[in-house]
């Protein structure tokens, strides 16, 4: 049995276009995580509250709709303020490369855009939780972003 | 190889086609979806995209307006404007059309999947205000909320009052507007969250039959609703594949509206078709070869003779099309239909073996997938247990468990230049929002309270809320404090499953 990670993973705002989240969920299950799936219309408070509450070591956001750098950066905010700002963020979707850059100096740990793999998604969210360099972080992590750590 | 010979194209039940004229002589509706930011933002690619040749105009709404939330409310914020237009009020409306005369385009489309009778009131409202005849133009609704609970998100009410709330757009359309289309029932949205061909037919014949039934207590002839209504079906770059599925549709639709709804006027059972190709399988990179597979799904779509056509952009993994994308989509409309020699022939494929085996397939298995919905208590019945979201999930798991292969996944060098991606400032949403919010608080608020409260009324005696939502938008109300009255009396589910 491997080891098992405590994973989060929702949607923020109002977009409703689930499947690439789903299948991530799916996979992880498939790989023994335990993984605790919001879903859409999540909000960043009701994110970072559940996160506190469930006590988990990585939360994953999909996000579609380009509302990623009000809700993702509020995402941020709210754990910090809340004392959890050690628990790693990974964001997925329709994300500019020149957002991807923004969101990383936010304090976003990678951002794996559209045409990413569930597989590497799911390798990137787990990486993080277990703060394993040796595993694949995922392809916009940047080594900035990992000093911080 | 078949028992009887397949009826010819026009005849019921239309699996080769509605009409016995070719493209070249009855063109099919180029349309485009737009829309973004405010409405004078969109308001000027409108009037680029008629002046581009474009006949019908899709209207792209932001997430708060498709939920019914007004700019300022907080459960909109980061979201508006971003996937579509910002619509929160009638002046909204005439920013959106300004220098259009709706009558000039064939269609006047949206995305207003759970909000429909508020939409059909802005239109209403947008018609008196321009002293025009509503029915001297067509508007066609999506208003197929019941795909929102298991596939597109976007439902604000618990399923029982969203599907009411869209009947009230049906029976009002049926009864005072017949050239408007109310309802498309939609397919597409549950095959881009996962589904298989035969399911997306299946389940969007089934959620059809739940409407036809809920209007037809309101004594709303089944026949009436098939004449103003359209099925929206997806296109994948699989051409003859969907050539085949929407043959399918055609016949499925006949014969069930003949043999379980008894519709015995032939021309009420020819099921228009709108097309729309599947944005989710456009890849973000080497994306110049999304212009191939868009191609070939459109293809496919005049292949199985459908009467509307989106084309997506080659930028759709990427965020919403810069205007050269968006232009590059007409094109390849306008190419197949006028230079590639499809347009000459009615169902070009018709008779083939694979063809007619493909059809009768499709036909057969959605069939038994709508009968088993029946057998399990009906779409509302196994949308609300999760059942049929559940469906489209195994589909979407098998899907990415045989990873088709493929092409140009890892860039090669040079393939990927920098692309131009179209972005909307954030500080567009600060200034809708503050403009909006001086607004309200100008406008006269009594003659707002008043028009409310007929609202209020109208969804106490479950009247039909088109009228009071006209007078209520022709009064300034808003788009949220219209449907806020409804959240109040019945929940709201945003962001929830039911």
């Amino acid at each position: 049995m491997p080891q098992q990670t405590r994973v989060l993973l929702a949607k923020l705002g109002l977009d409703g276009h689930d499947r690439g989240l789903l299948l991530i969920a799916h996979a992880l299950r498939d790989q023994g995580h335990e993984v605790i799936l919001l879903g859409i219309g999540t909000t960043p408070n009701m994110l970072a509250n559940a996160a506190i509450q469930e006590d988990v070591q990585v939360i994953g956001v999909s996000m579609l709709s380009g509302s990623h750098m009000t809700l993702v950066i509020d995402l941020i905010r709210r754990l910090r303020e809340s004392g959890a700002g050690d628990i790693p963020v990974v964001c997925g979707g329709t994300i500019p490369l020149a957002d991807r850059s923004a969101l990383i100096e936010g304090g976003v740990k990678a951002v794996l855009g559209t045409g990413s793999s569930v597989e590497a998604a799911a390798a990137s969210l787990i990486a993080w939780a277990r703060d394993d360099r040796s595993l694949p972080l995922g392809d916009m992590a940047s080594p900035a972003a990992q000093d911080m750590t | 190889m078949f028992e009887t010979p397949i009826p010819e194209p026009g005849q019921y039940p239309f699996r080769r086609g509605i009409s016995t004229r070719p493209y070249a002589q009855e063109p099919w509706t180029i349309a485009q979806y737009s829309g973004f930011a405010d409405p004078v933002s969109t308001n000027r690619r409108f009037r680029d995209l008629v002046a581009q040749g474009q006949q019908g105009l899709a209207v792209a709404l932001d997430l708060p307006t498709q939920v019914g939330l007004d700019p300022d409310d907080e459960r909109a914020r980061g979201e508006v404007g971003r996937v579509g237009v910002s619509i929160a009020r009638l002046c909204d409306m005439e920013a959106l059309f300004e220098g259009i005369a709706l009558d000039s385009v064939r269609q006047v489309s949206t995305t207003a999947n759970s909000i429909g009778p508020m939409m059909i009131a802005l239109f209403l409202g947008l018609a008196e205000r321009r002293r025009v005849d509503p029915s001297s133009f067509s508007v066609r609704l999506t208003n197929d909320v019941l795909k929102e609970y298991v596939a597109r998100g976007t439902q604000f009410l618990p399923v029982d009052a969203g599907v009411e709330l869209a009947v009230d757009a049906i029976e009002f359309c049926v009864k005072n507007l017949p050239g408007w289309v109310p309802i498309s029932f939609s397919g597409y949205h549950m095959r881009e969250a996962g589904a298989s061909r035969e399911k997306e037919l299946g389940f969007t014949l089934a959620n059809a039959c739940e409407y036809l039934r809920r209007a037809r207590t309101r004594g709303v002839d089944p026949a009436d609703v098939a004449r103003c209504t359209t099925w929206f079906l997806g296109a994948s770059a699989q051409p003859i594949l969907e050539a085949a599925k929407f043959r399918a549709a055609r016949e499925l639709w006949a014969t069930m509206l003949w043999d379980d709804f008894g519709v015995r006027d032939v021309a009420a059972l020819a099921l228009r078709i709108i097309a729309y190709t599947l944005g989710s399988e456009y890849l973000p990179t080497e994306i110049l070869n999304n212009s191939v597979r868009i191609t070939l799904a459109a293809t496919g779509a005049v292949l199985g003779g459908v009467q509307t056509l989106f084309c997506s952009s080659i930028d759709e993994a990427l965020g919403l099309p810069t205007d050269a994308h968006a232009l590059l989509s007409i094109r390849t409309q306008q190419v197949l239909l006028k230079e590639s020699g499809l347009a000459d022939y009615v169902d070009v494929l018709g008779g083939g073996e694979v063809i007619e085996r493909l059809t009768s397939r499709y036909c057969k298995e959605a069939k038994a997938i709508a009968a088993n919905i029946e057998e399990r208590g009906g779409a509302t019945a196994v949308i609300t247990s999760g059942w049929m979201r559940s469906e489209i999930d195994q589909d979407a798991w098998k899907t990415h468990l045989e990873a088709a292969e493929r092409v140009g996944v890892t860039p090669e060098s040079g393939a990927d230049v920098d692309v131009d991606v179209f972005s909307i400032p954030r500080e567009n949403e600060v200034e809708r929002r503050e403009e909006f919010v001086r607004w309200r608080d100008r406008r006269d608020a009594v003659a707002v309270r008043t028009a409310l409260s007929r609202v209020e009324a109208a969804v106490a005696q479950r009247e039909n809320l088109v009228p009071s939502l006209t007078e209520a938008f022709l009064a300034d109300a808003t788009l949220g404090e219209t449907c806020r009255i409804l959240t109040e009396r019945f929940g709201s589910a945003i962001g929830r499953a039911c």
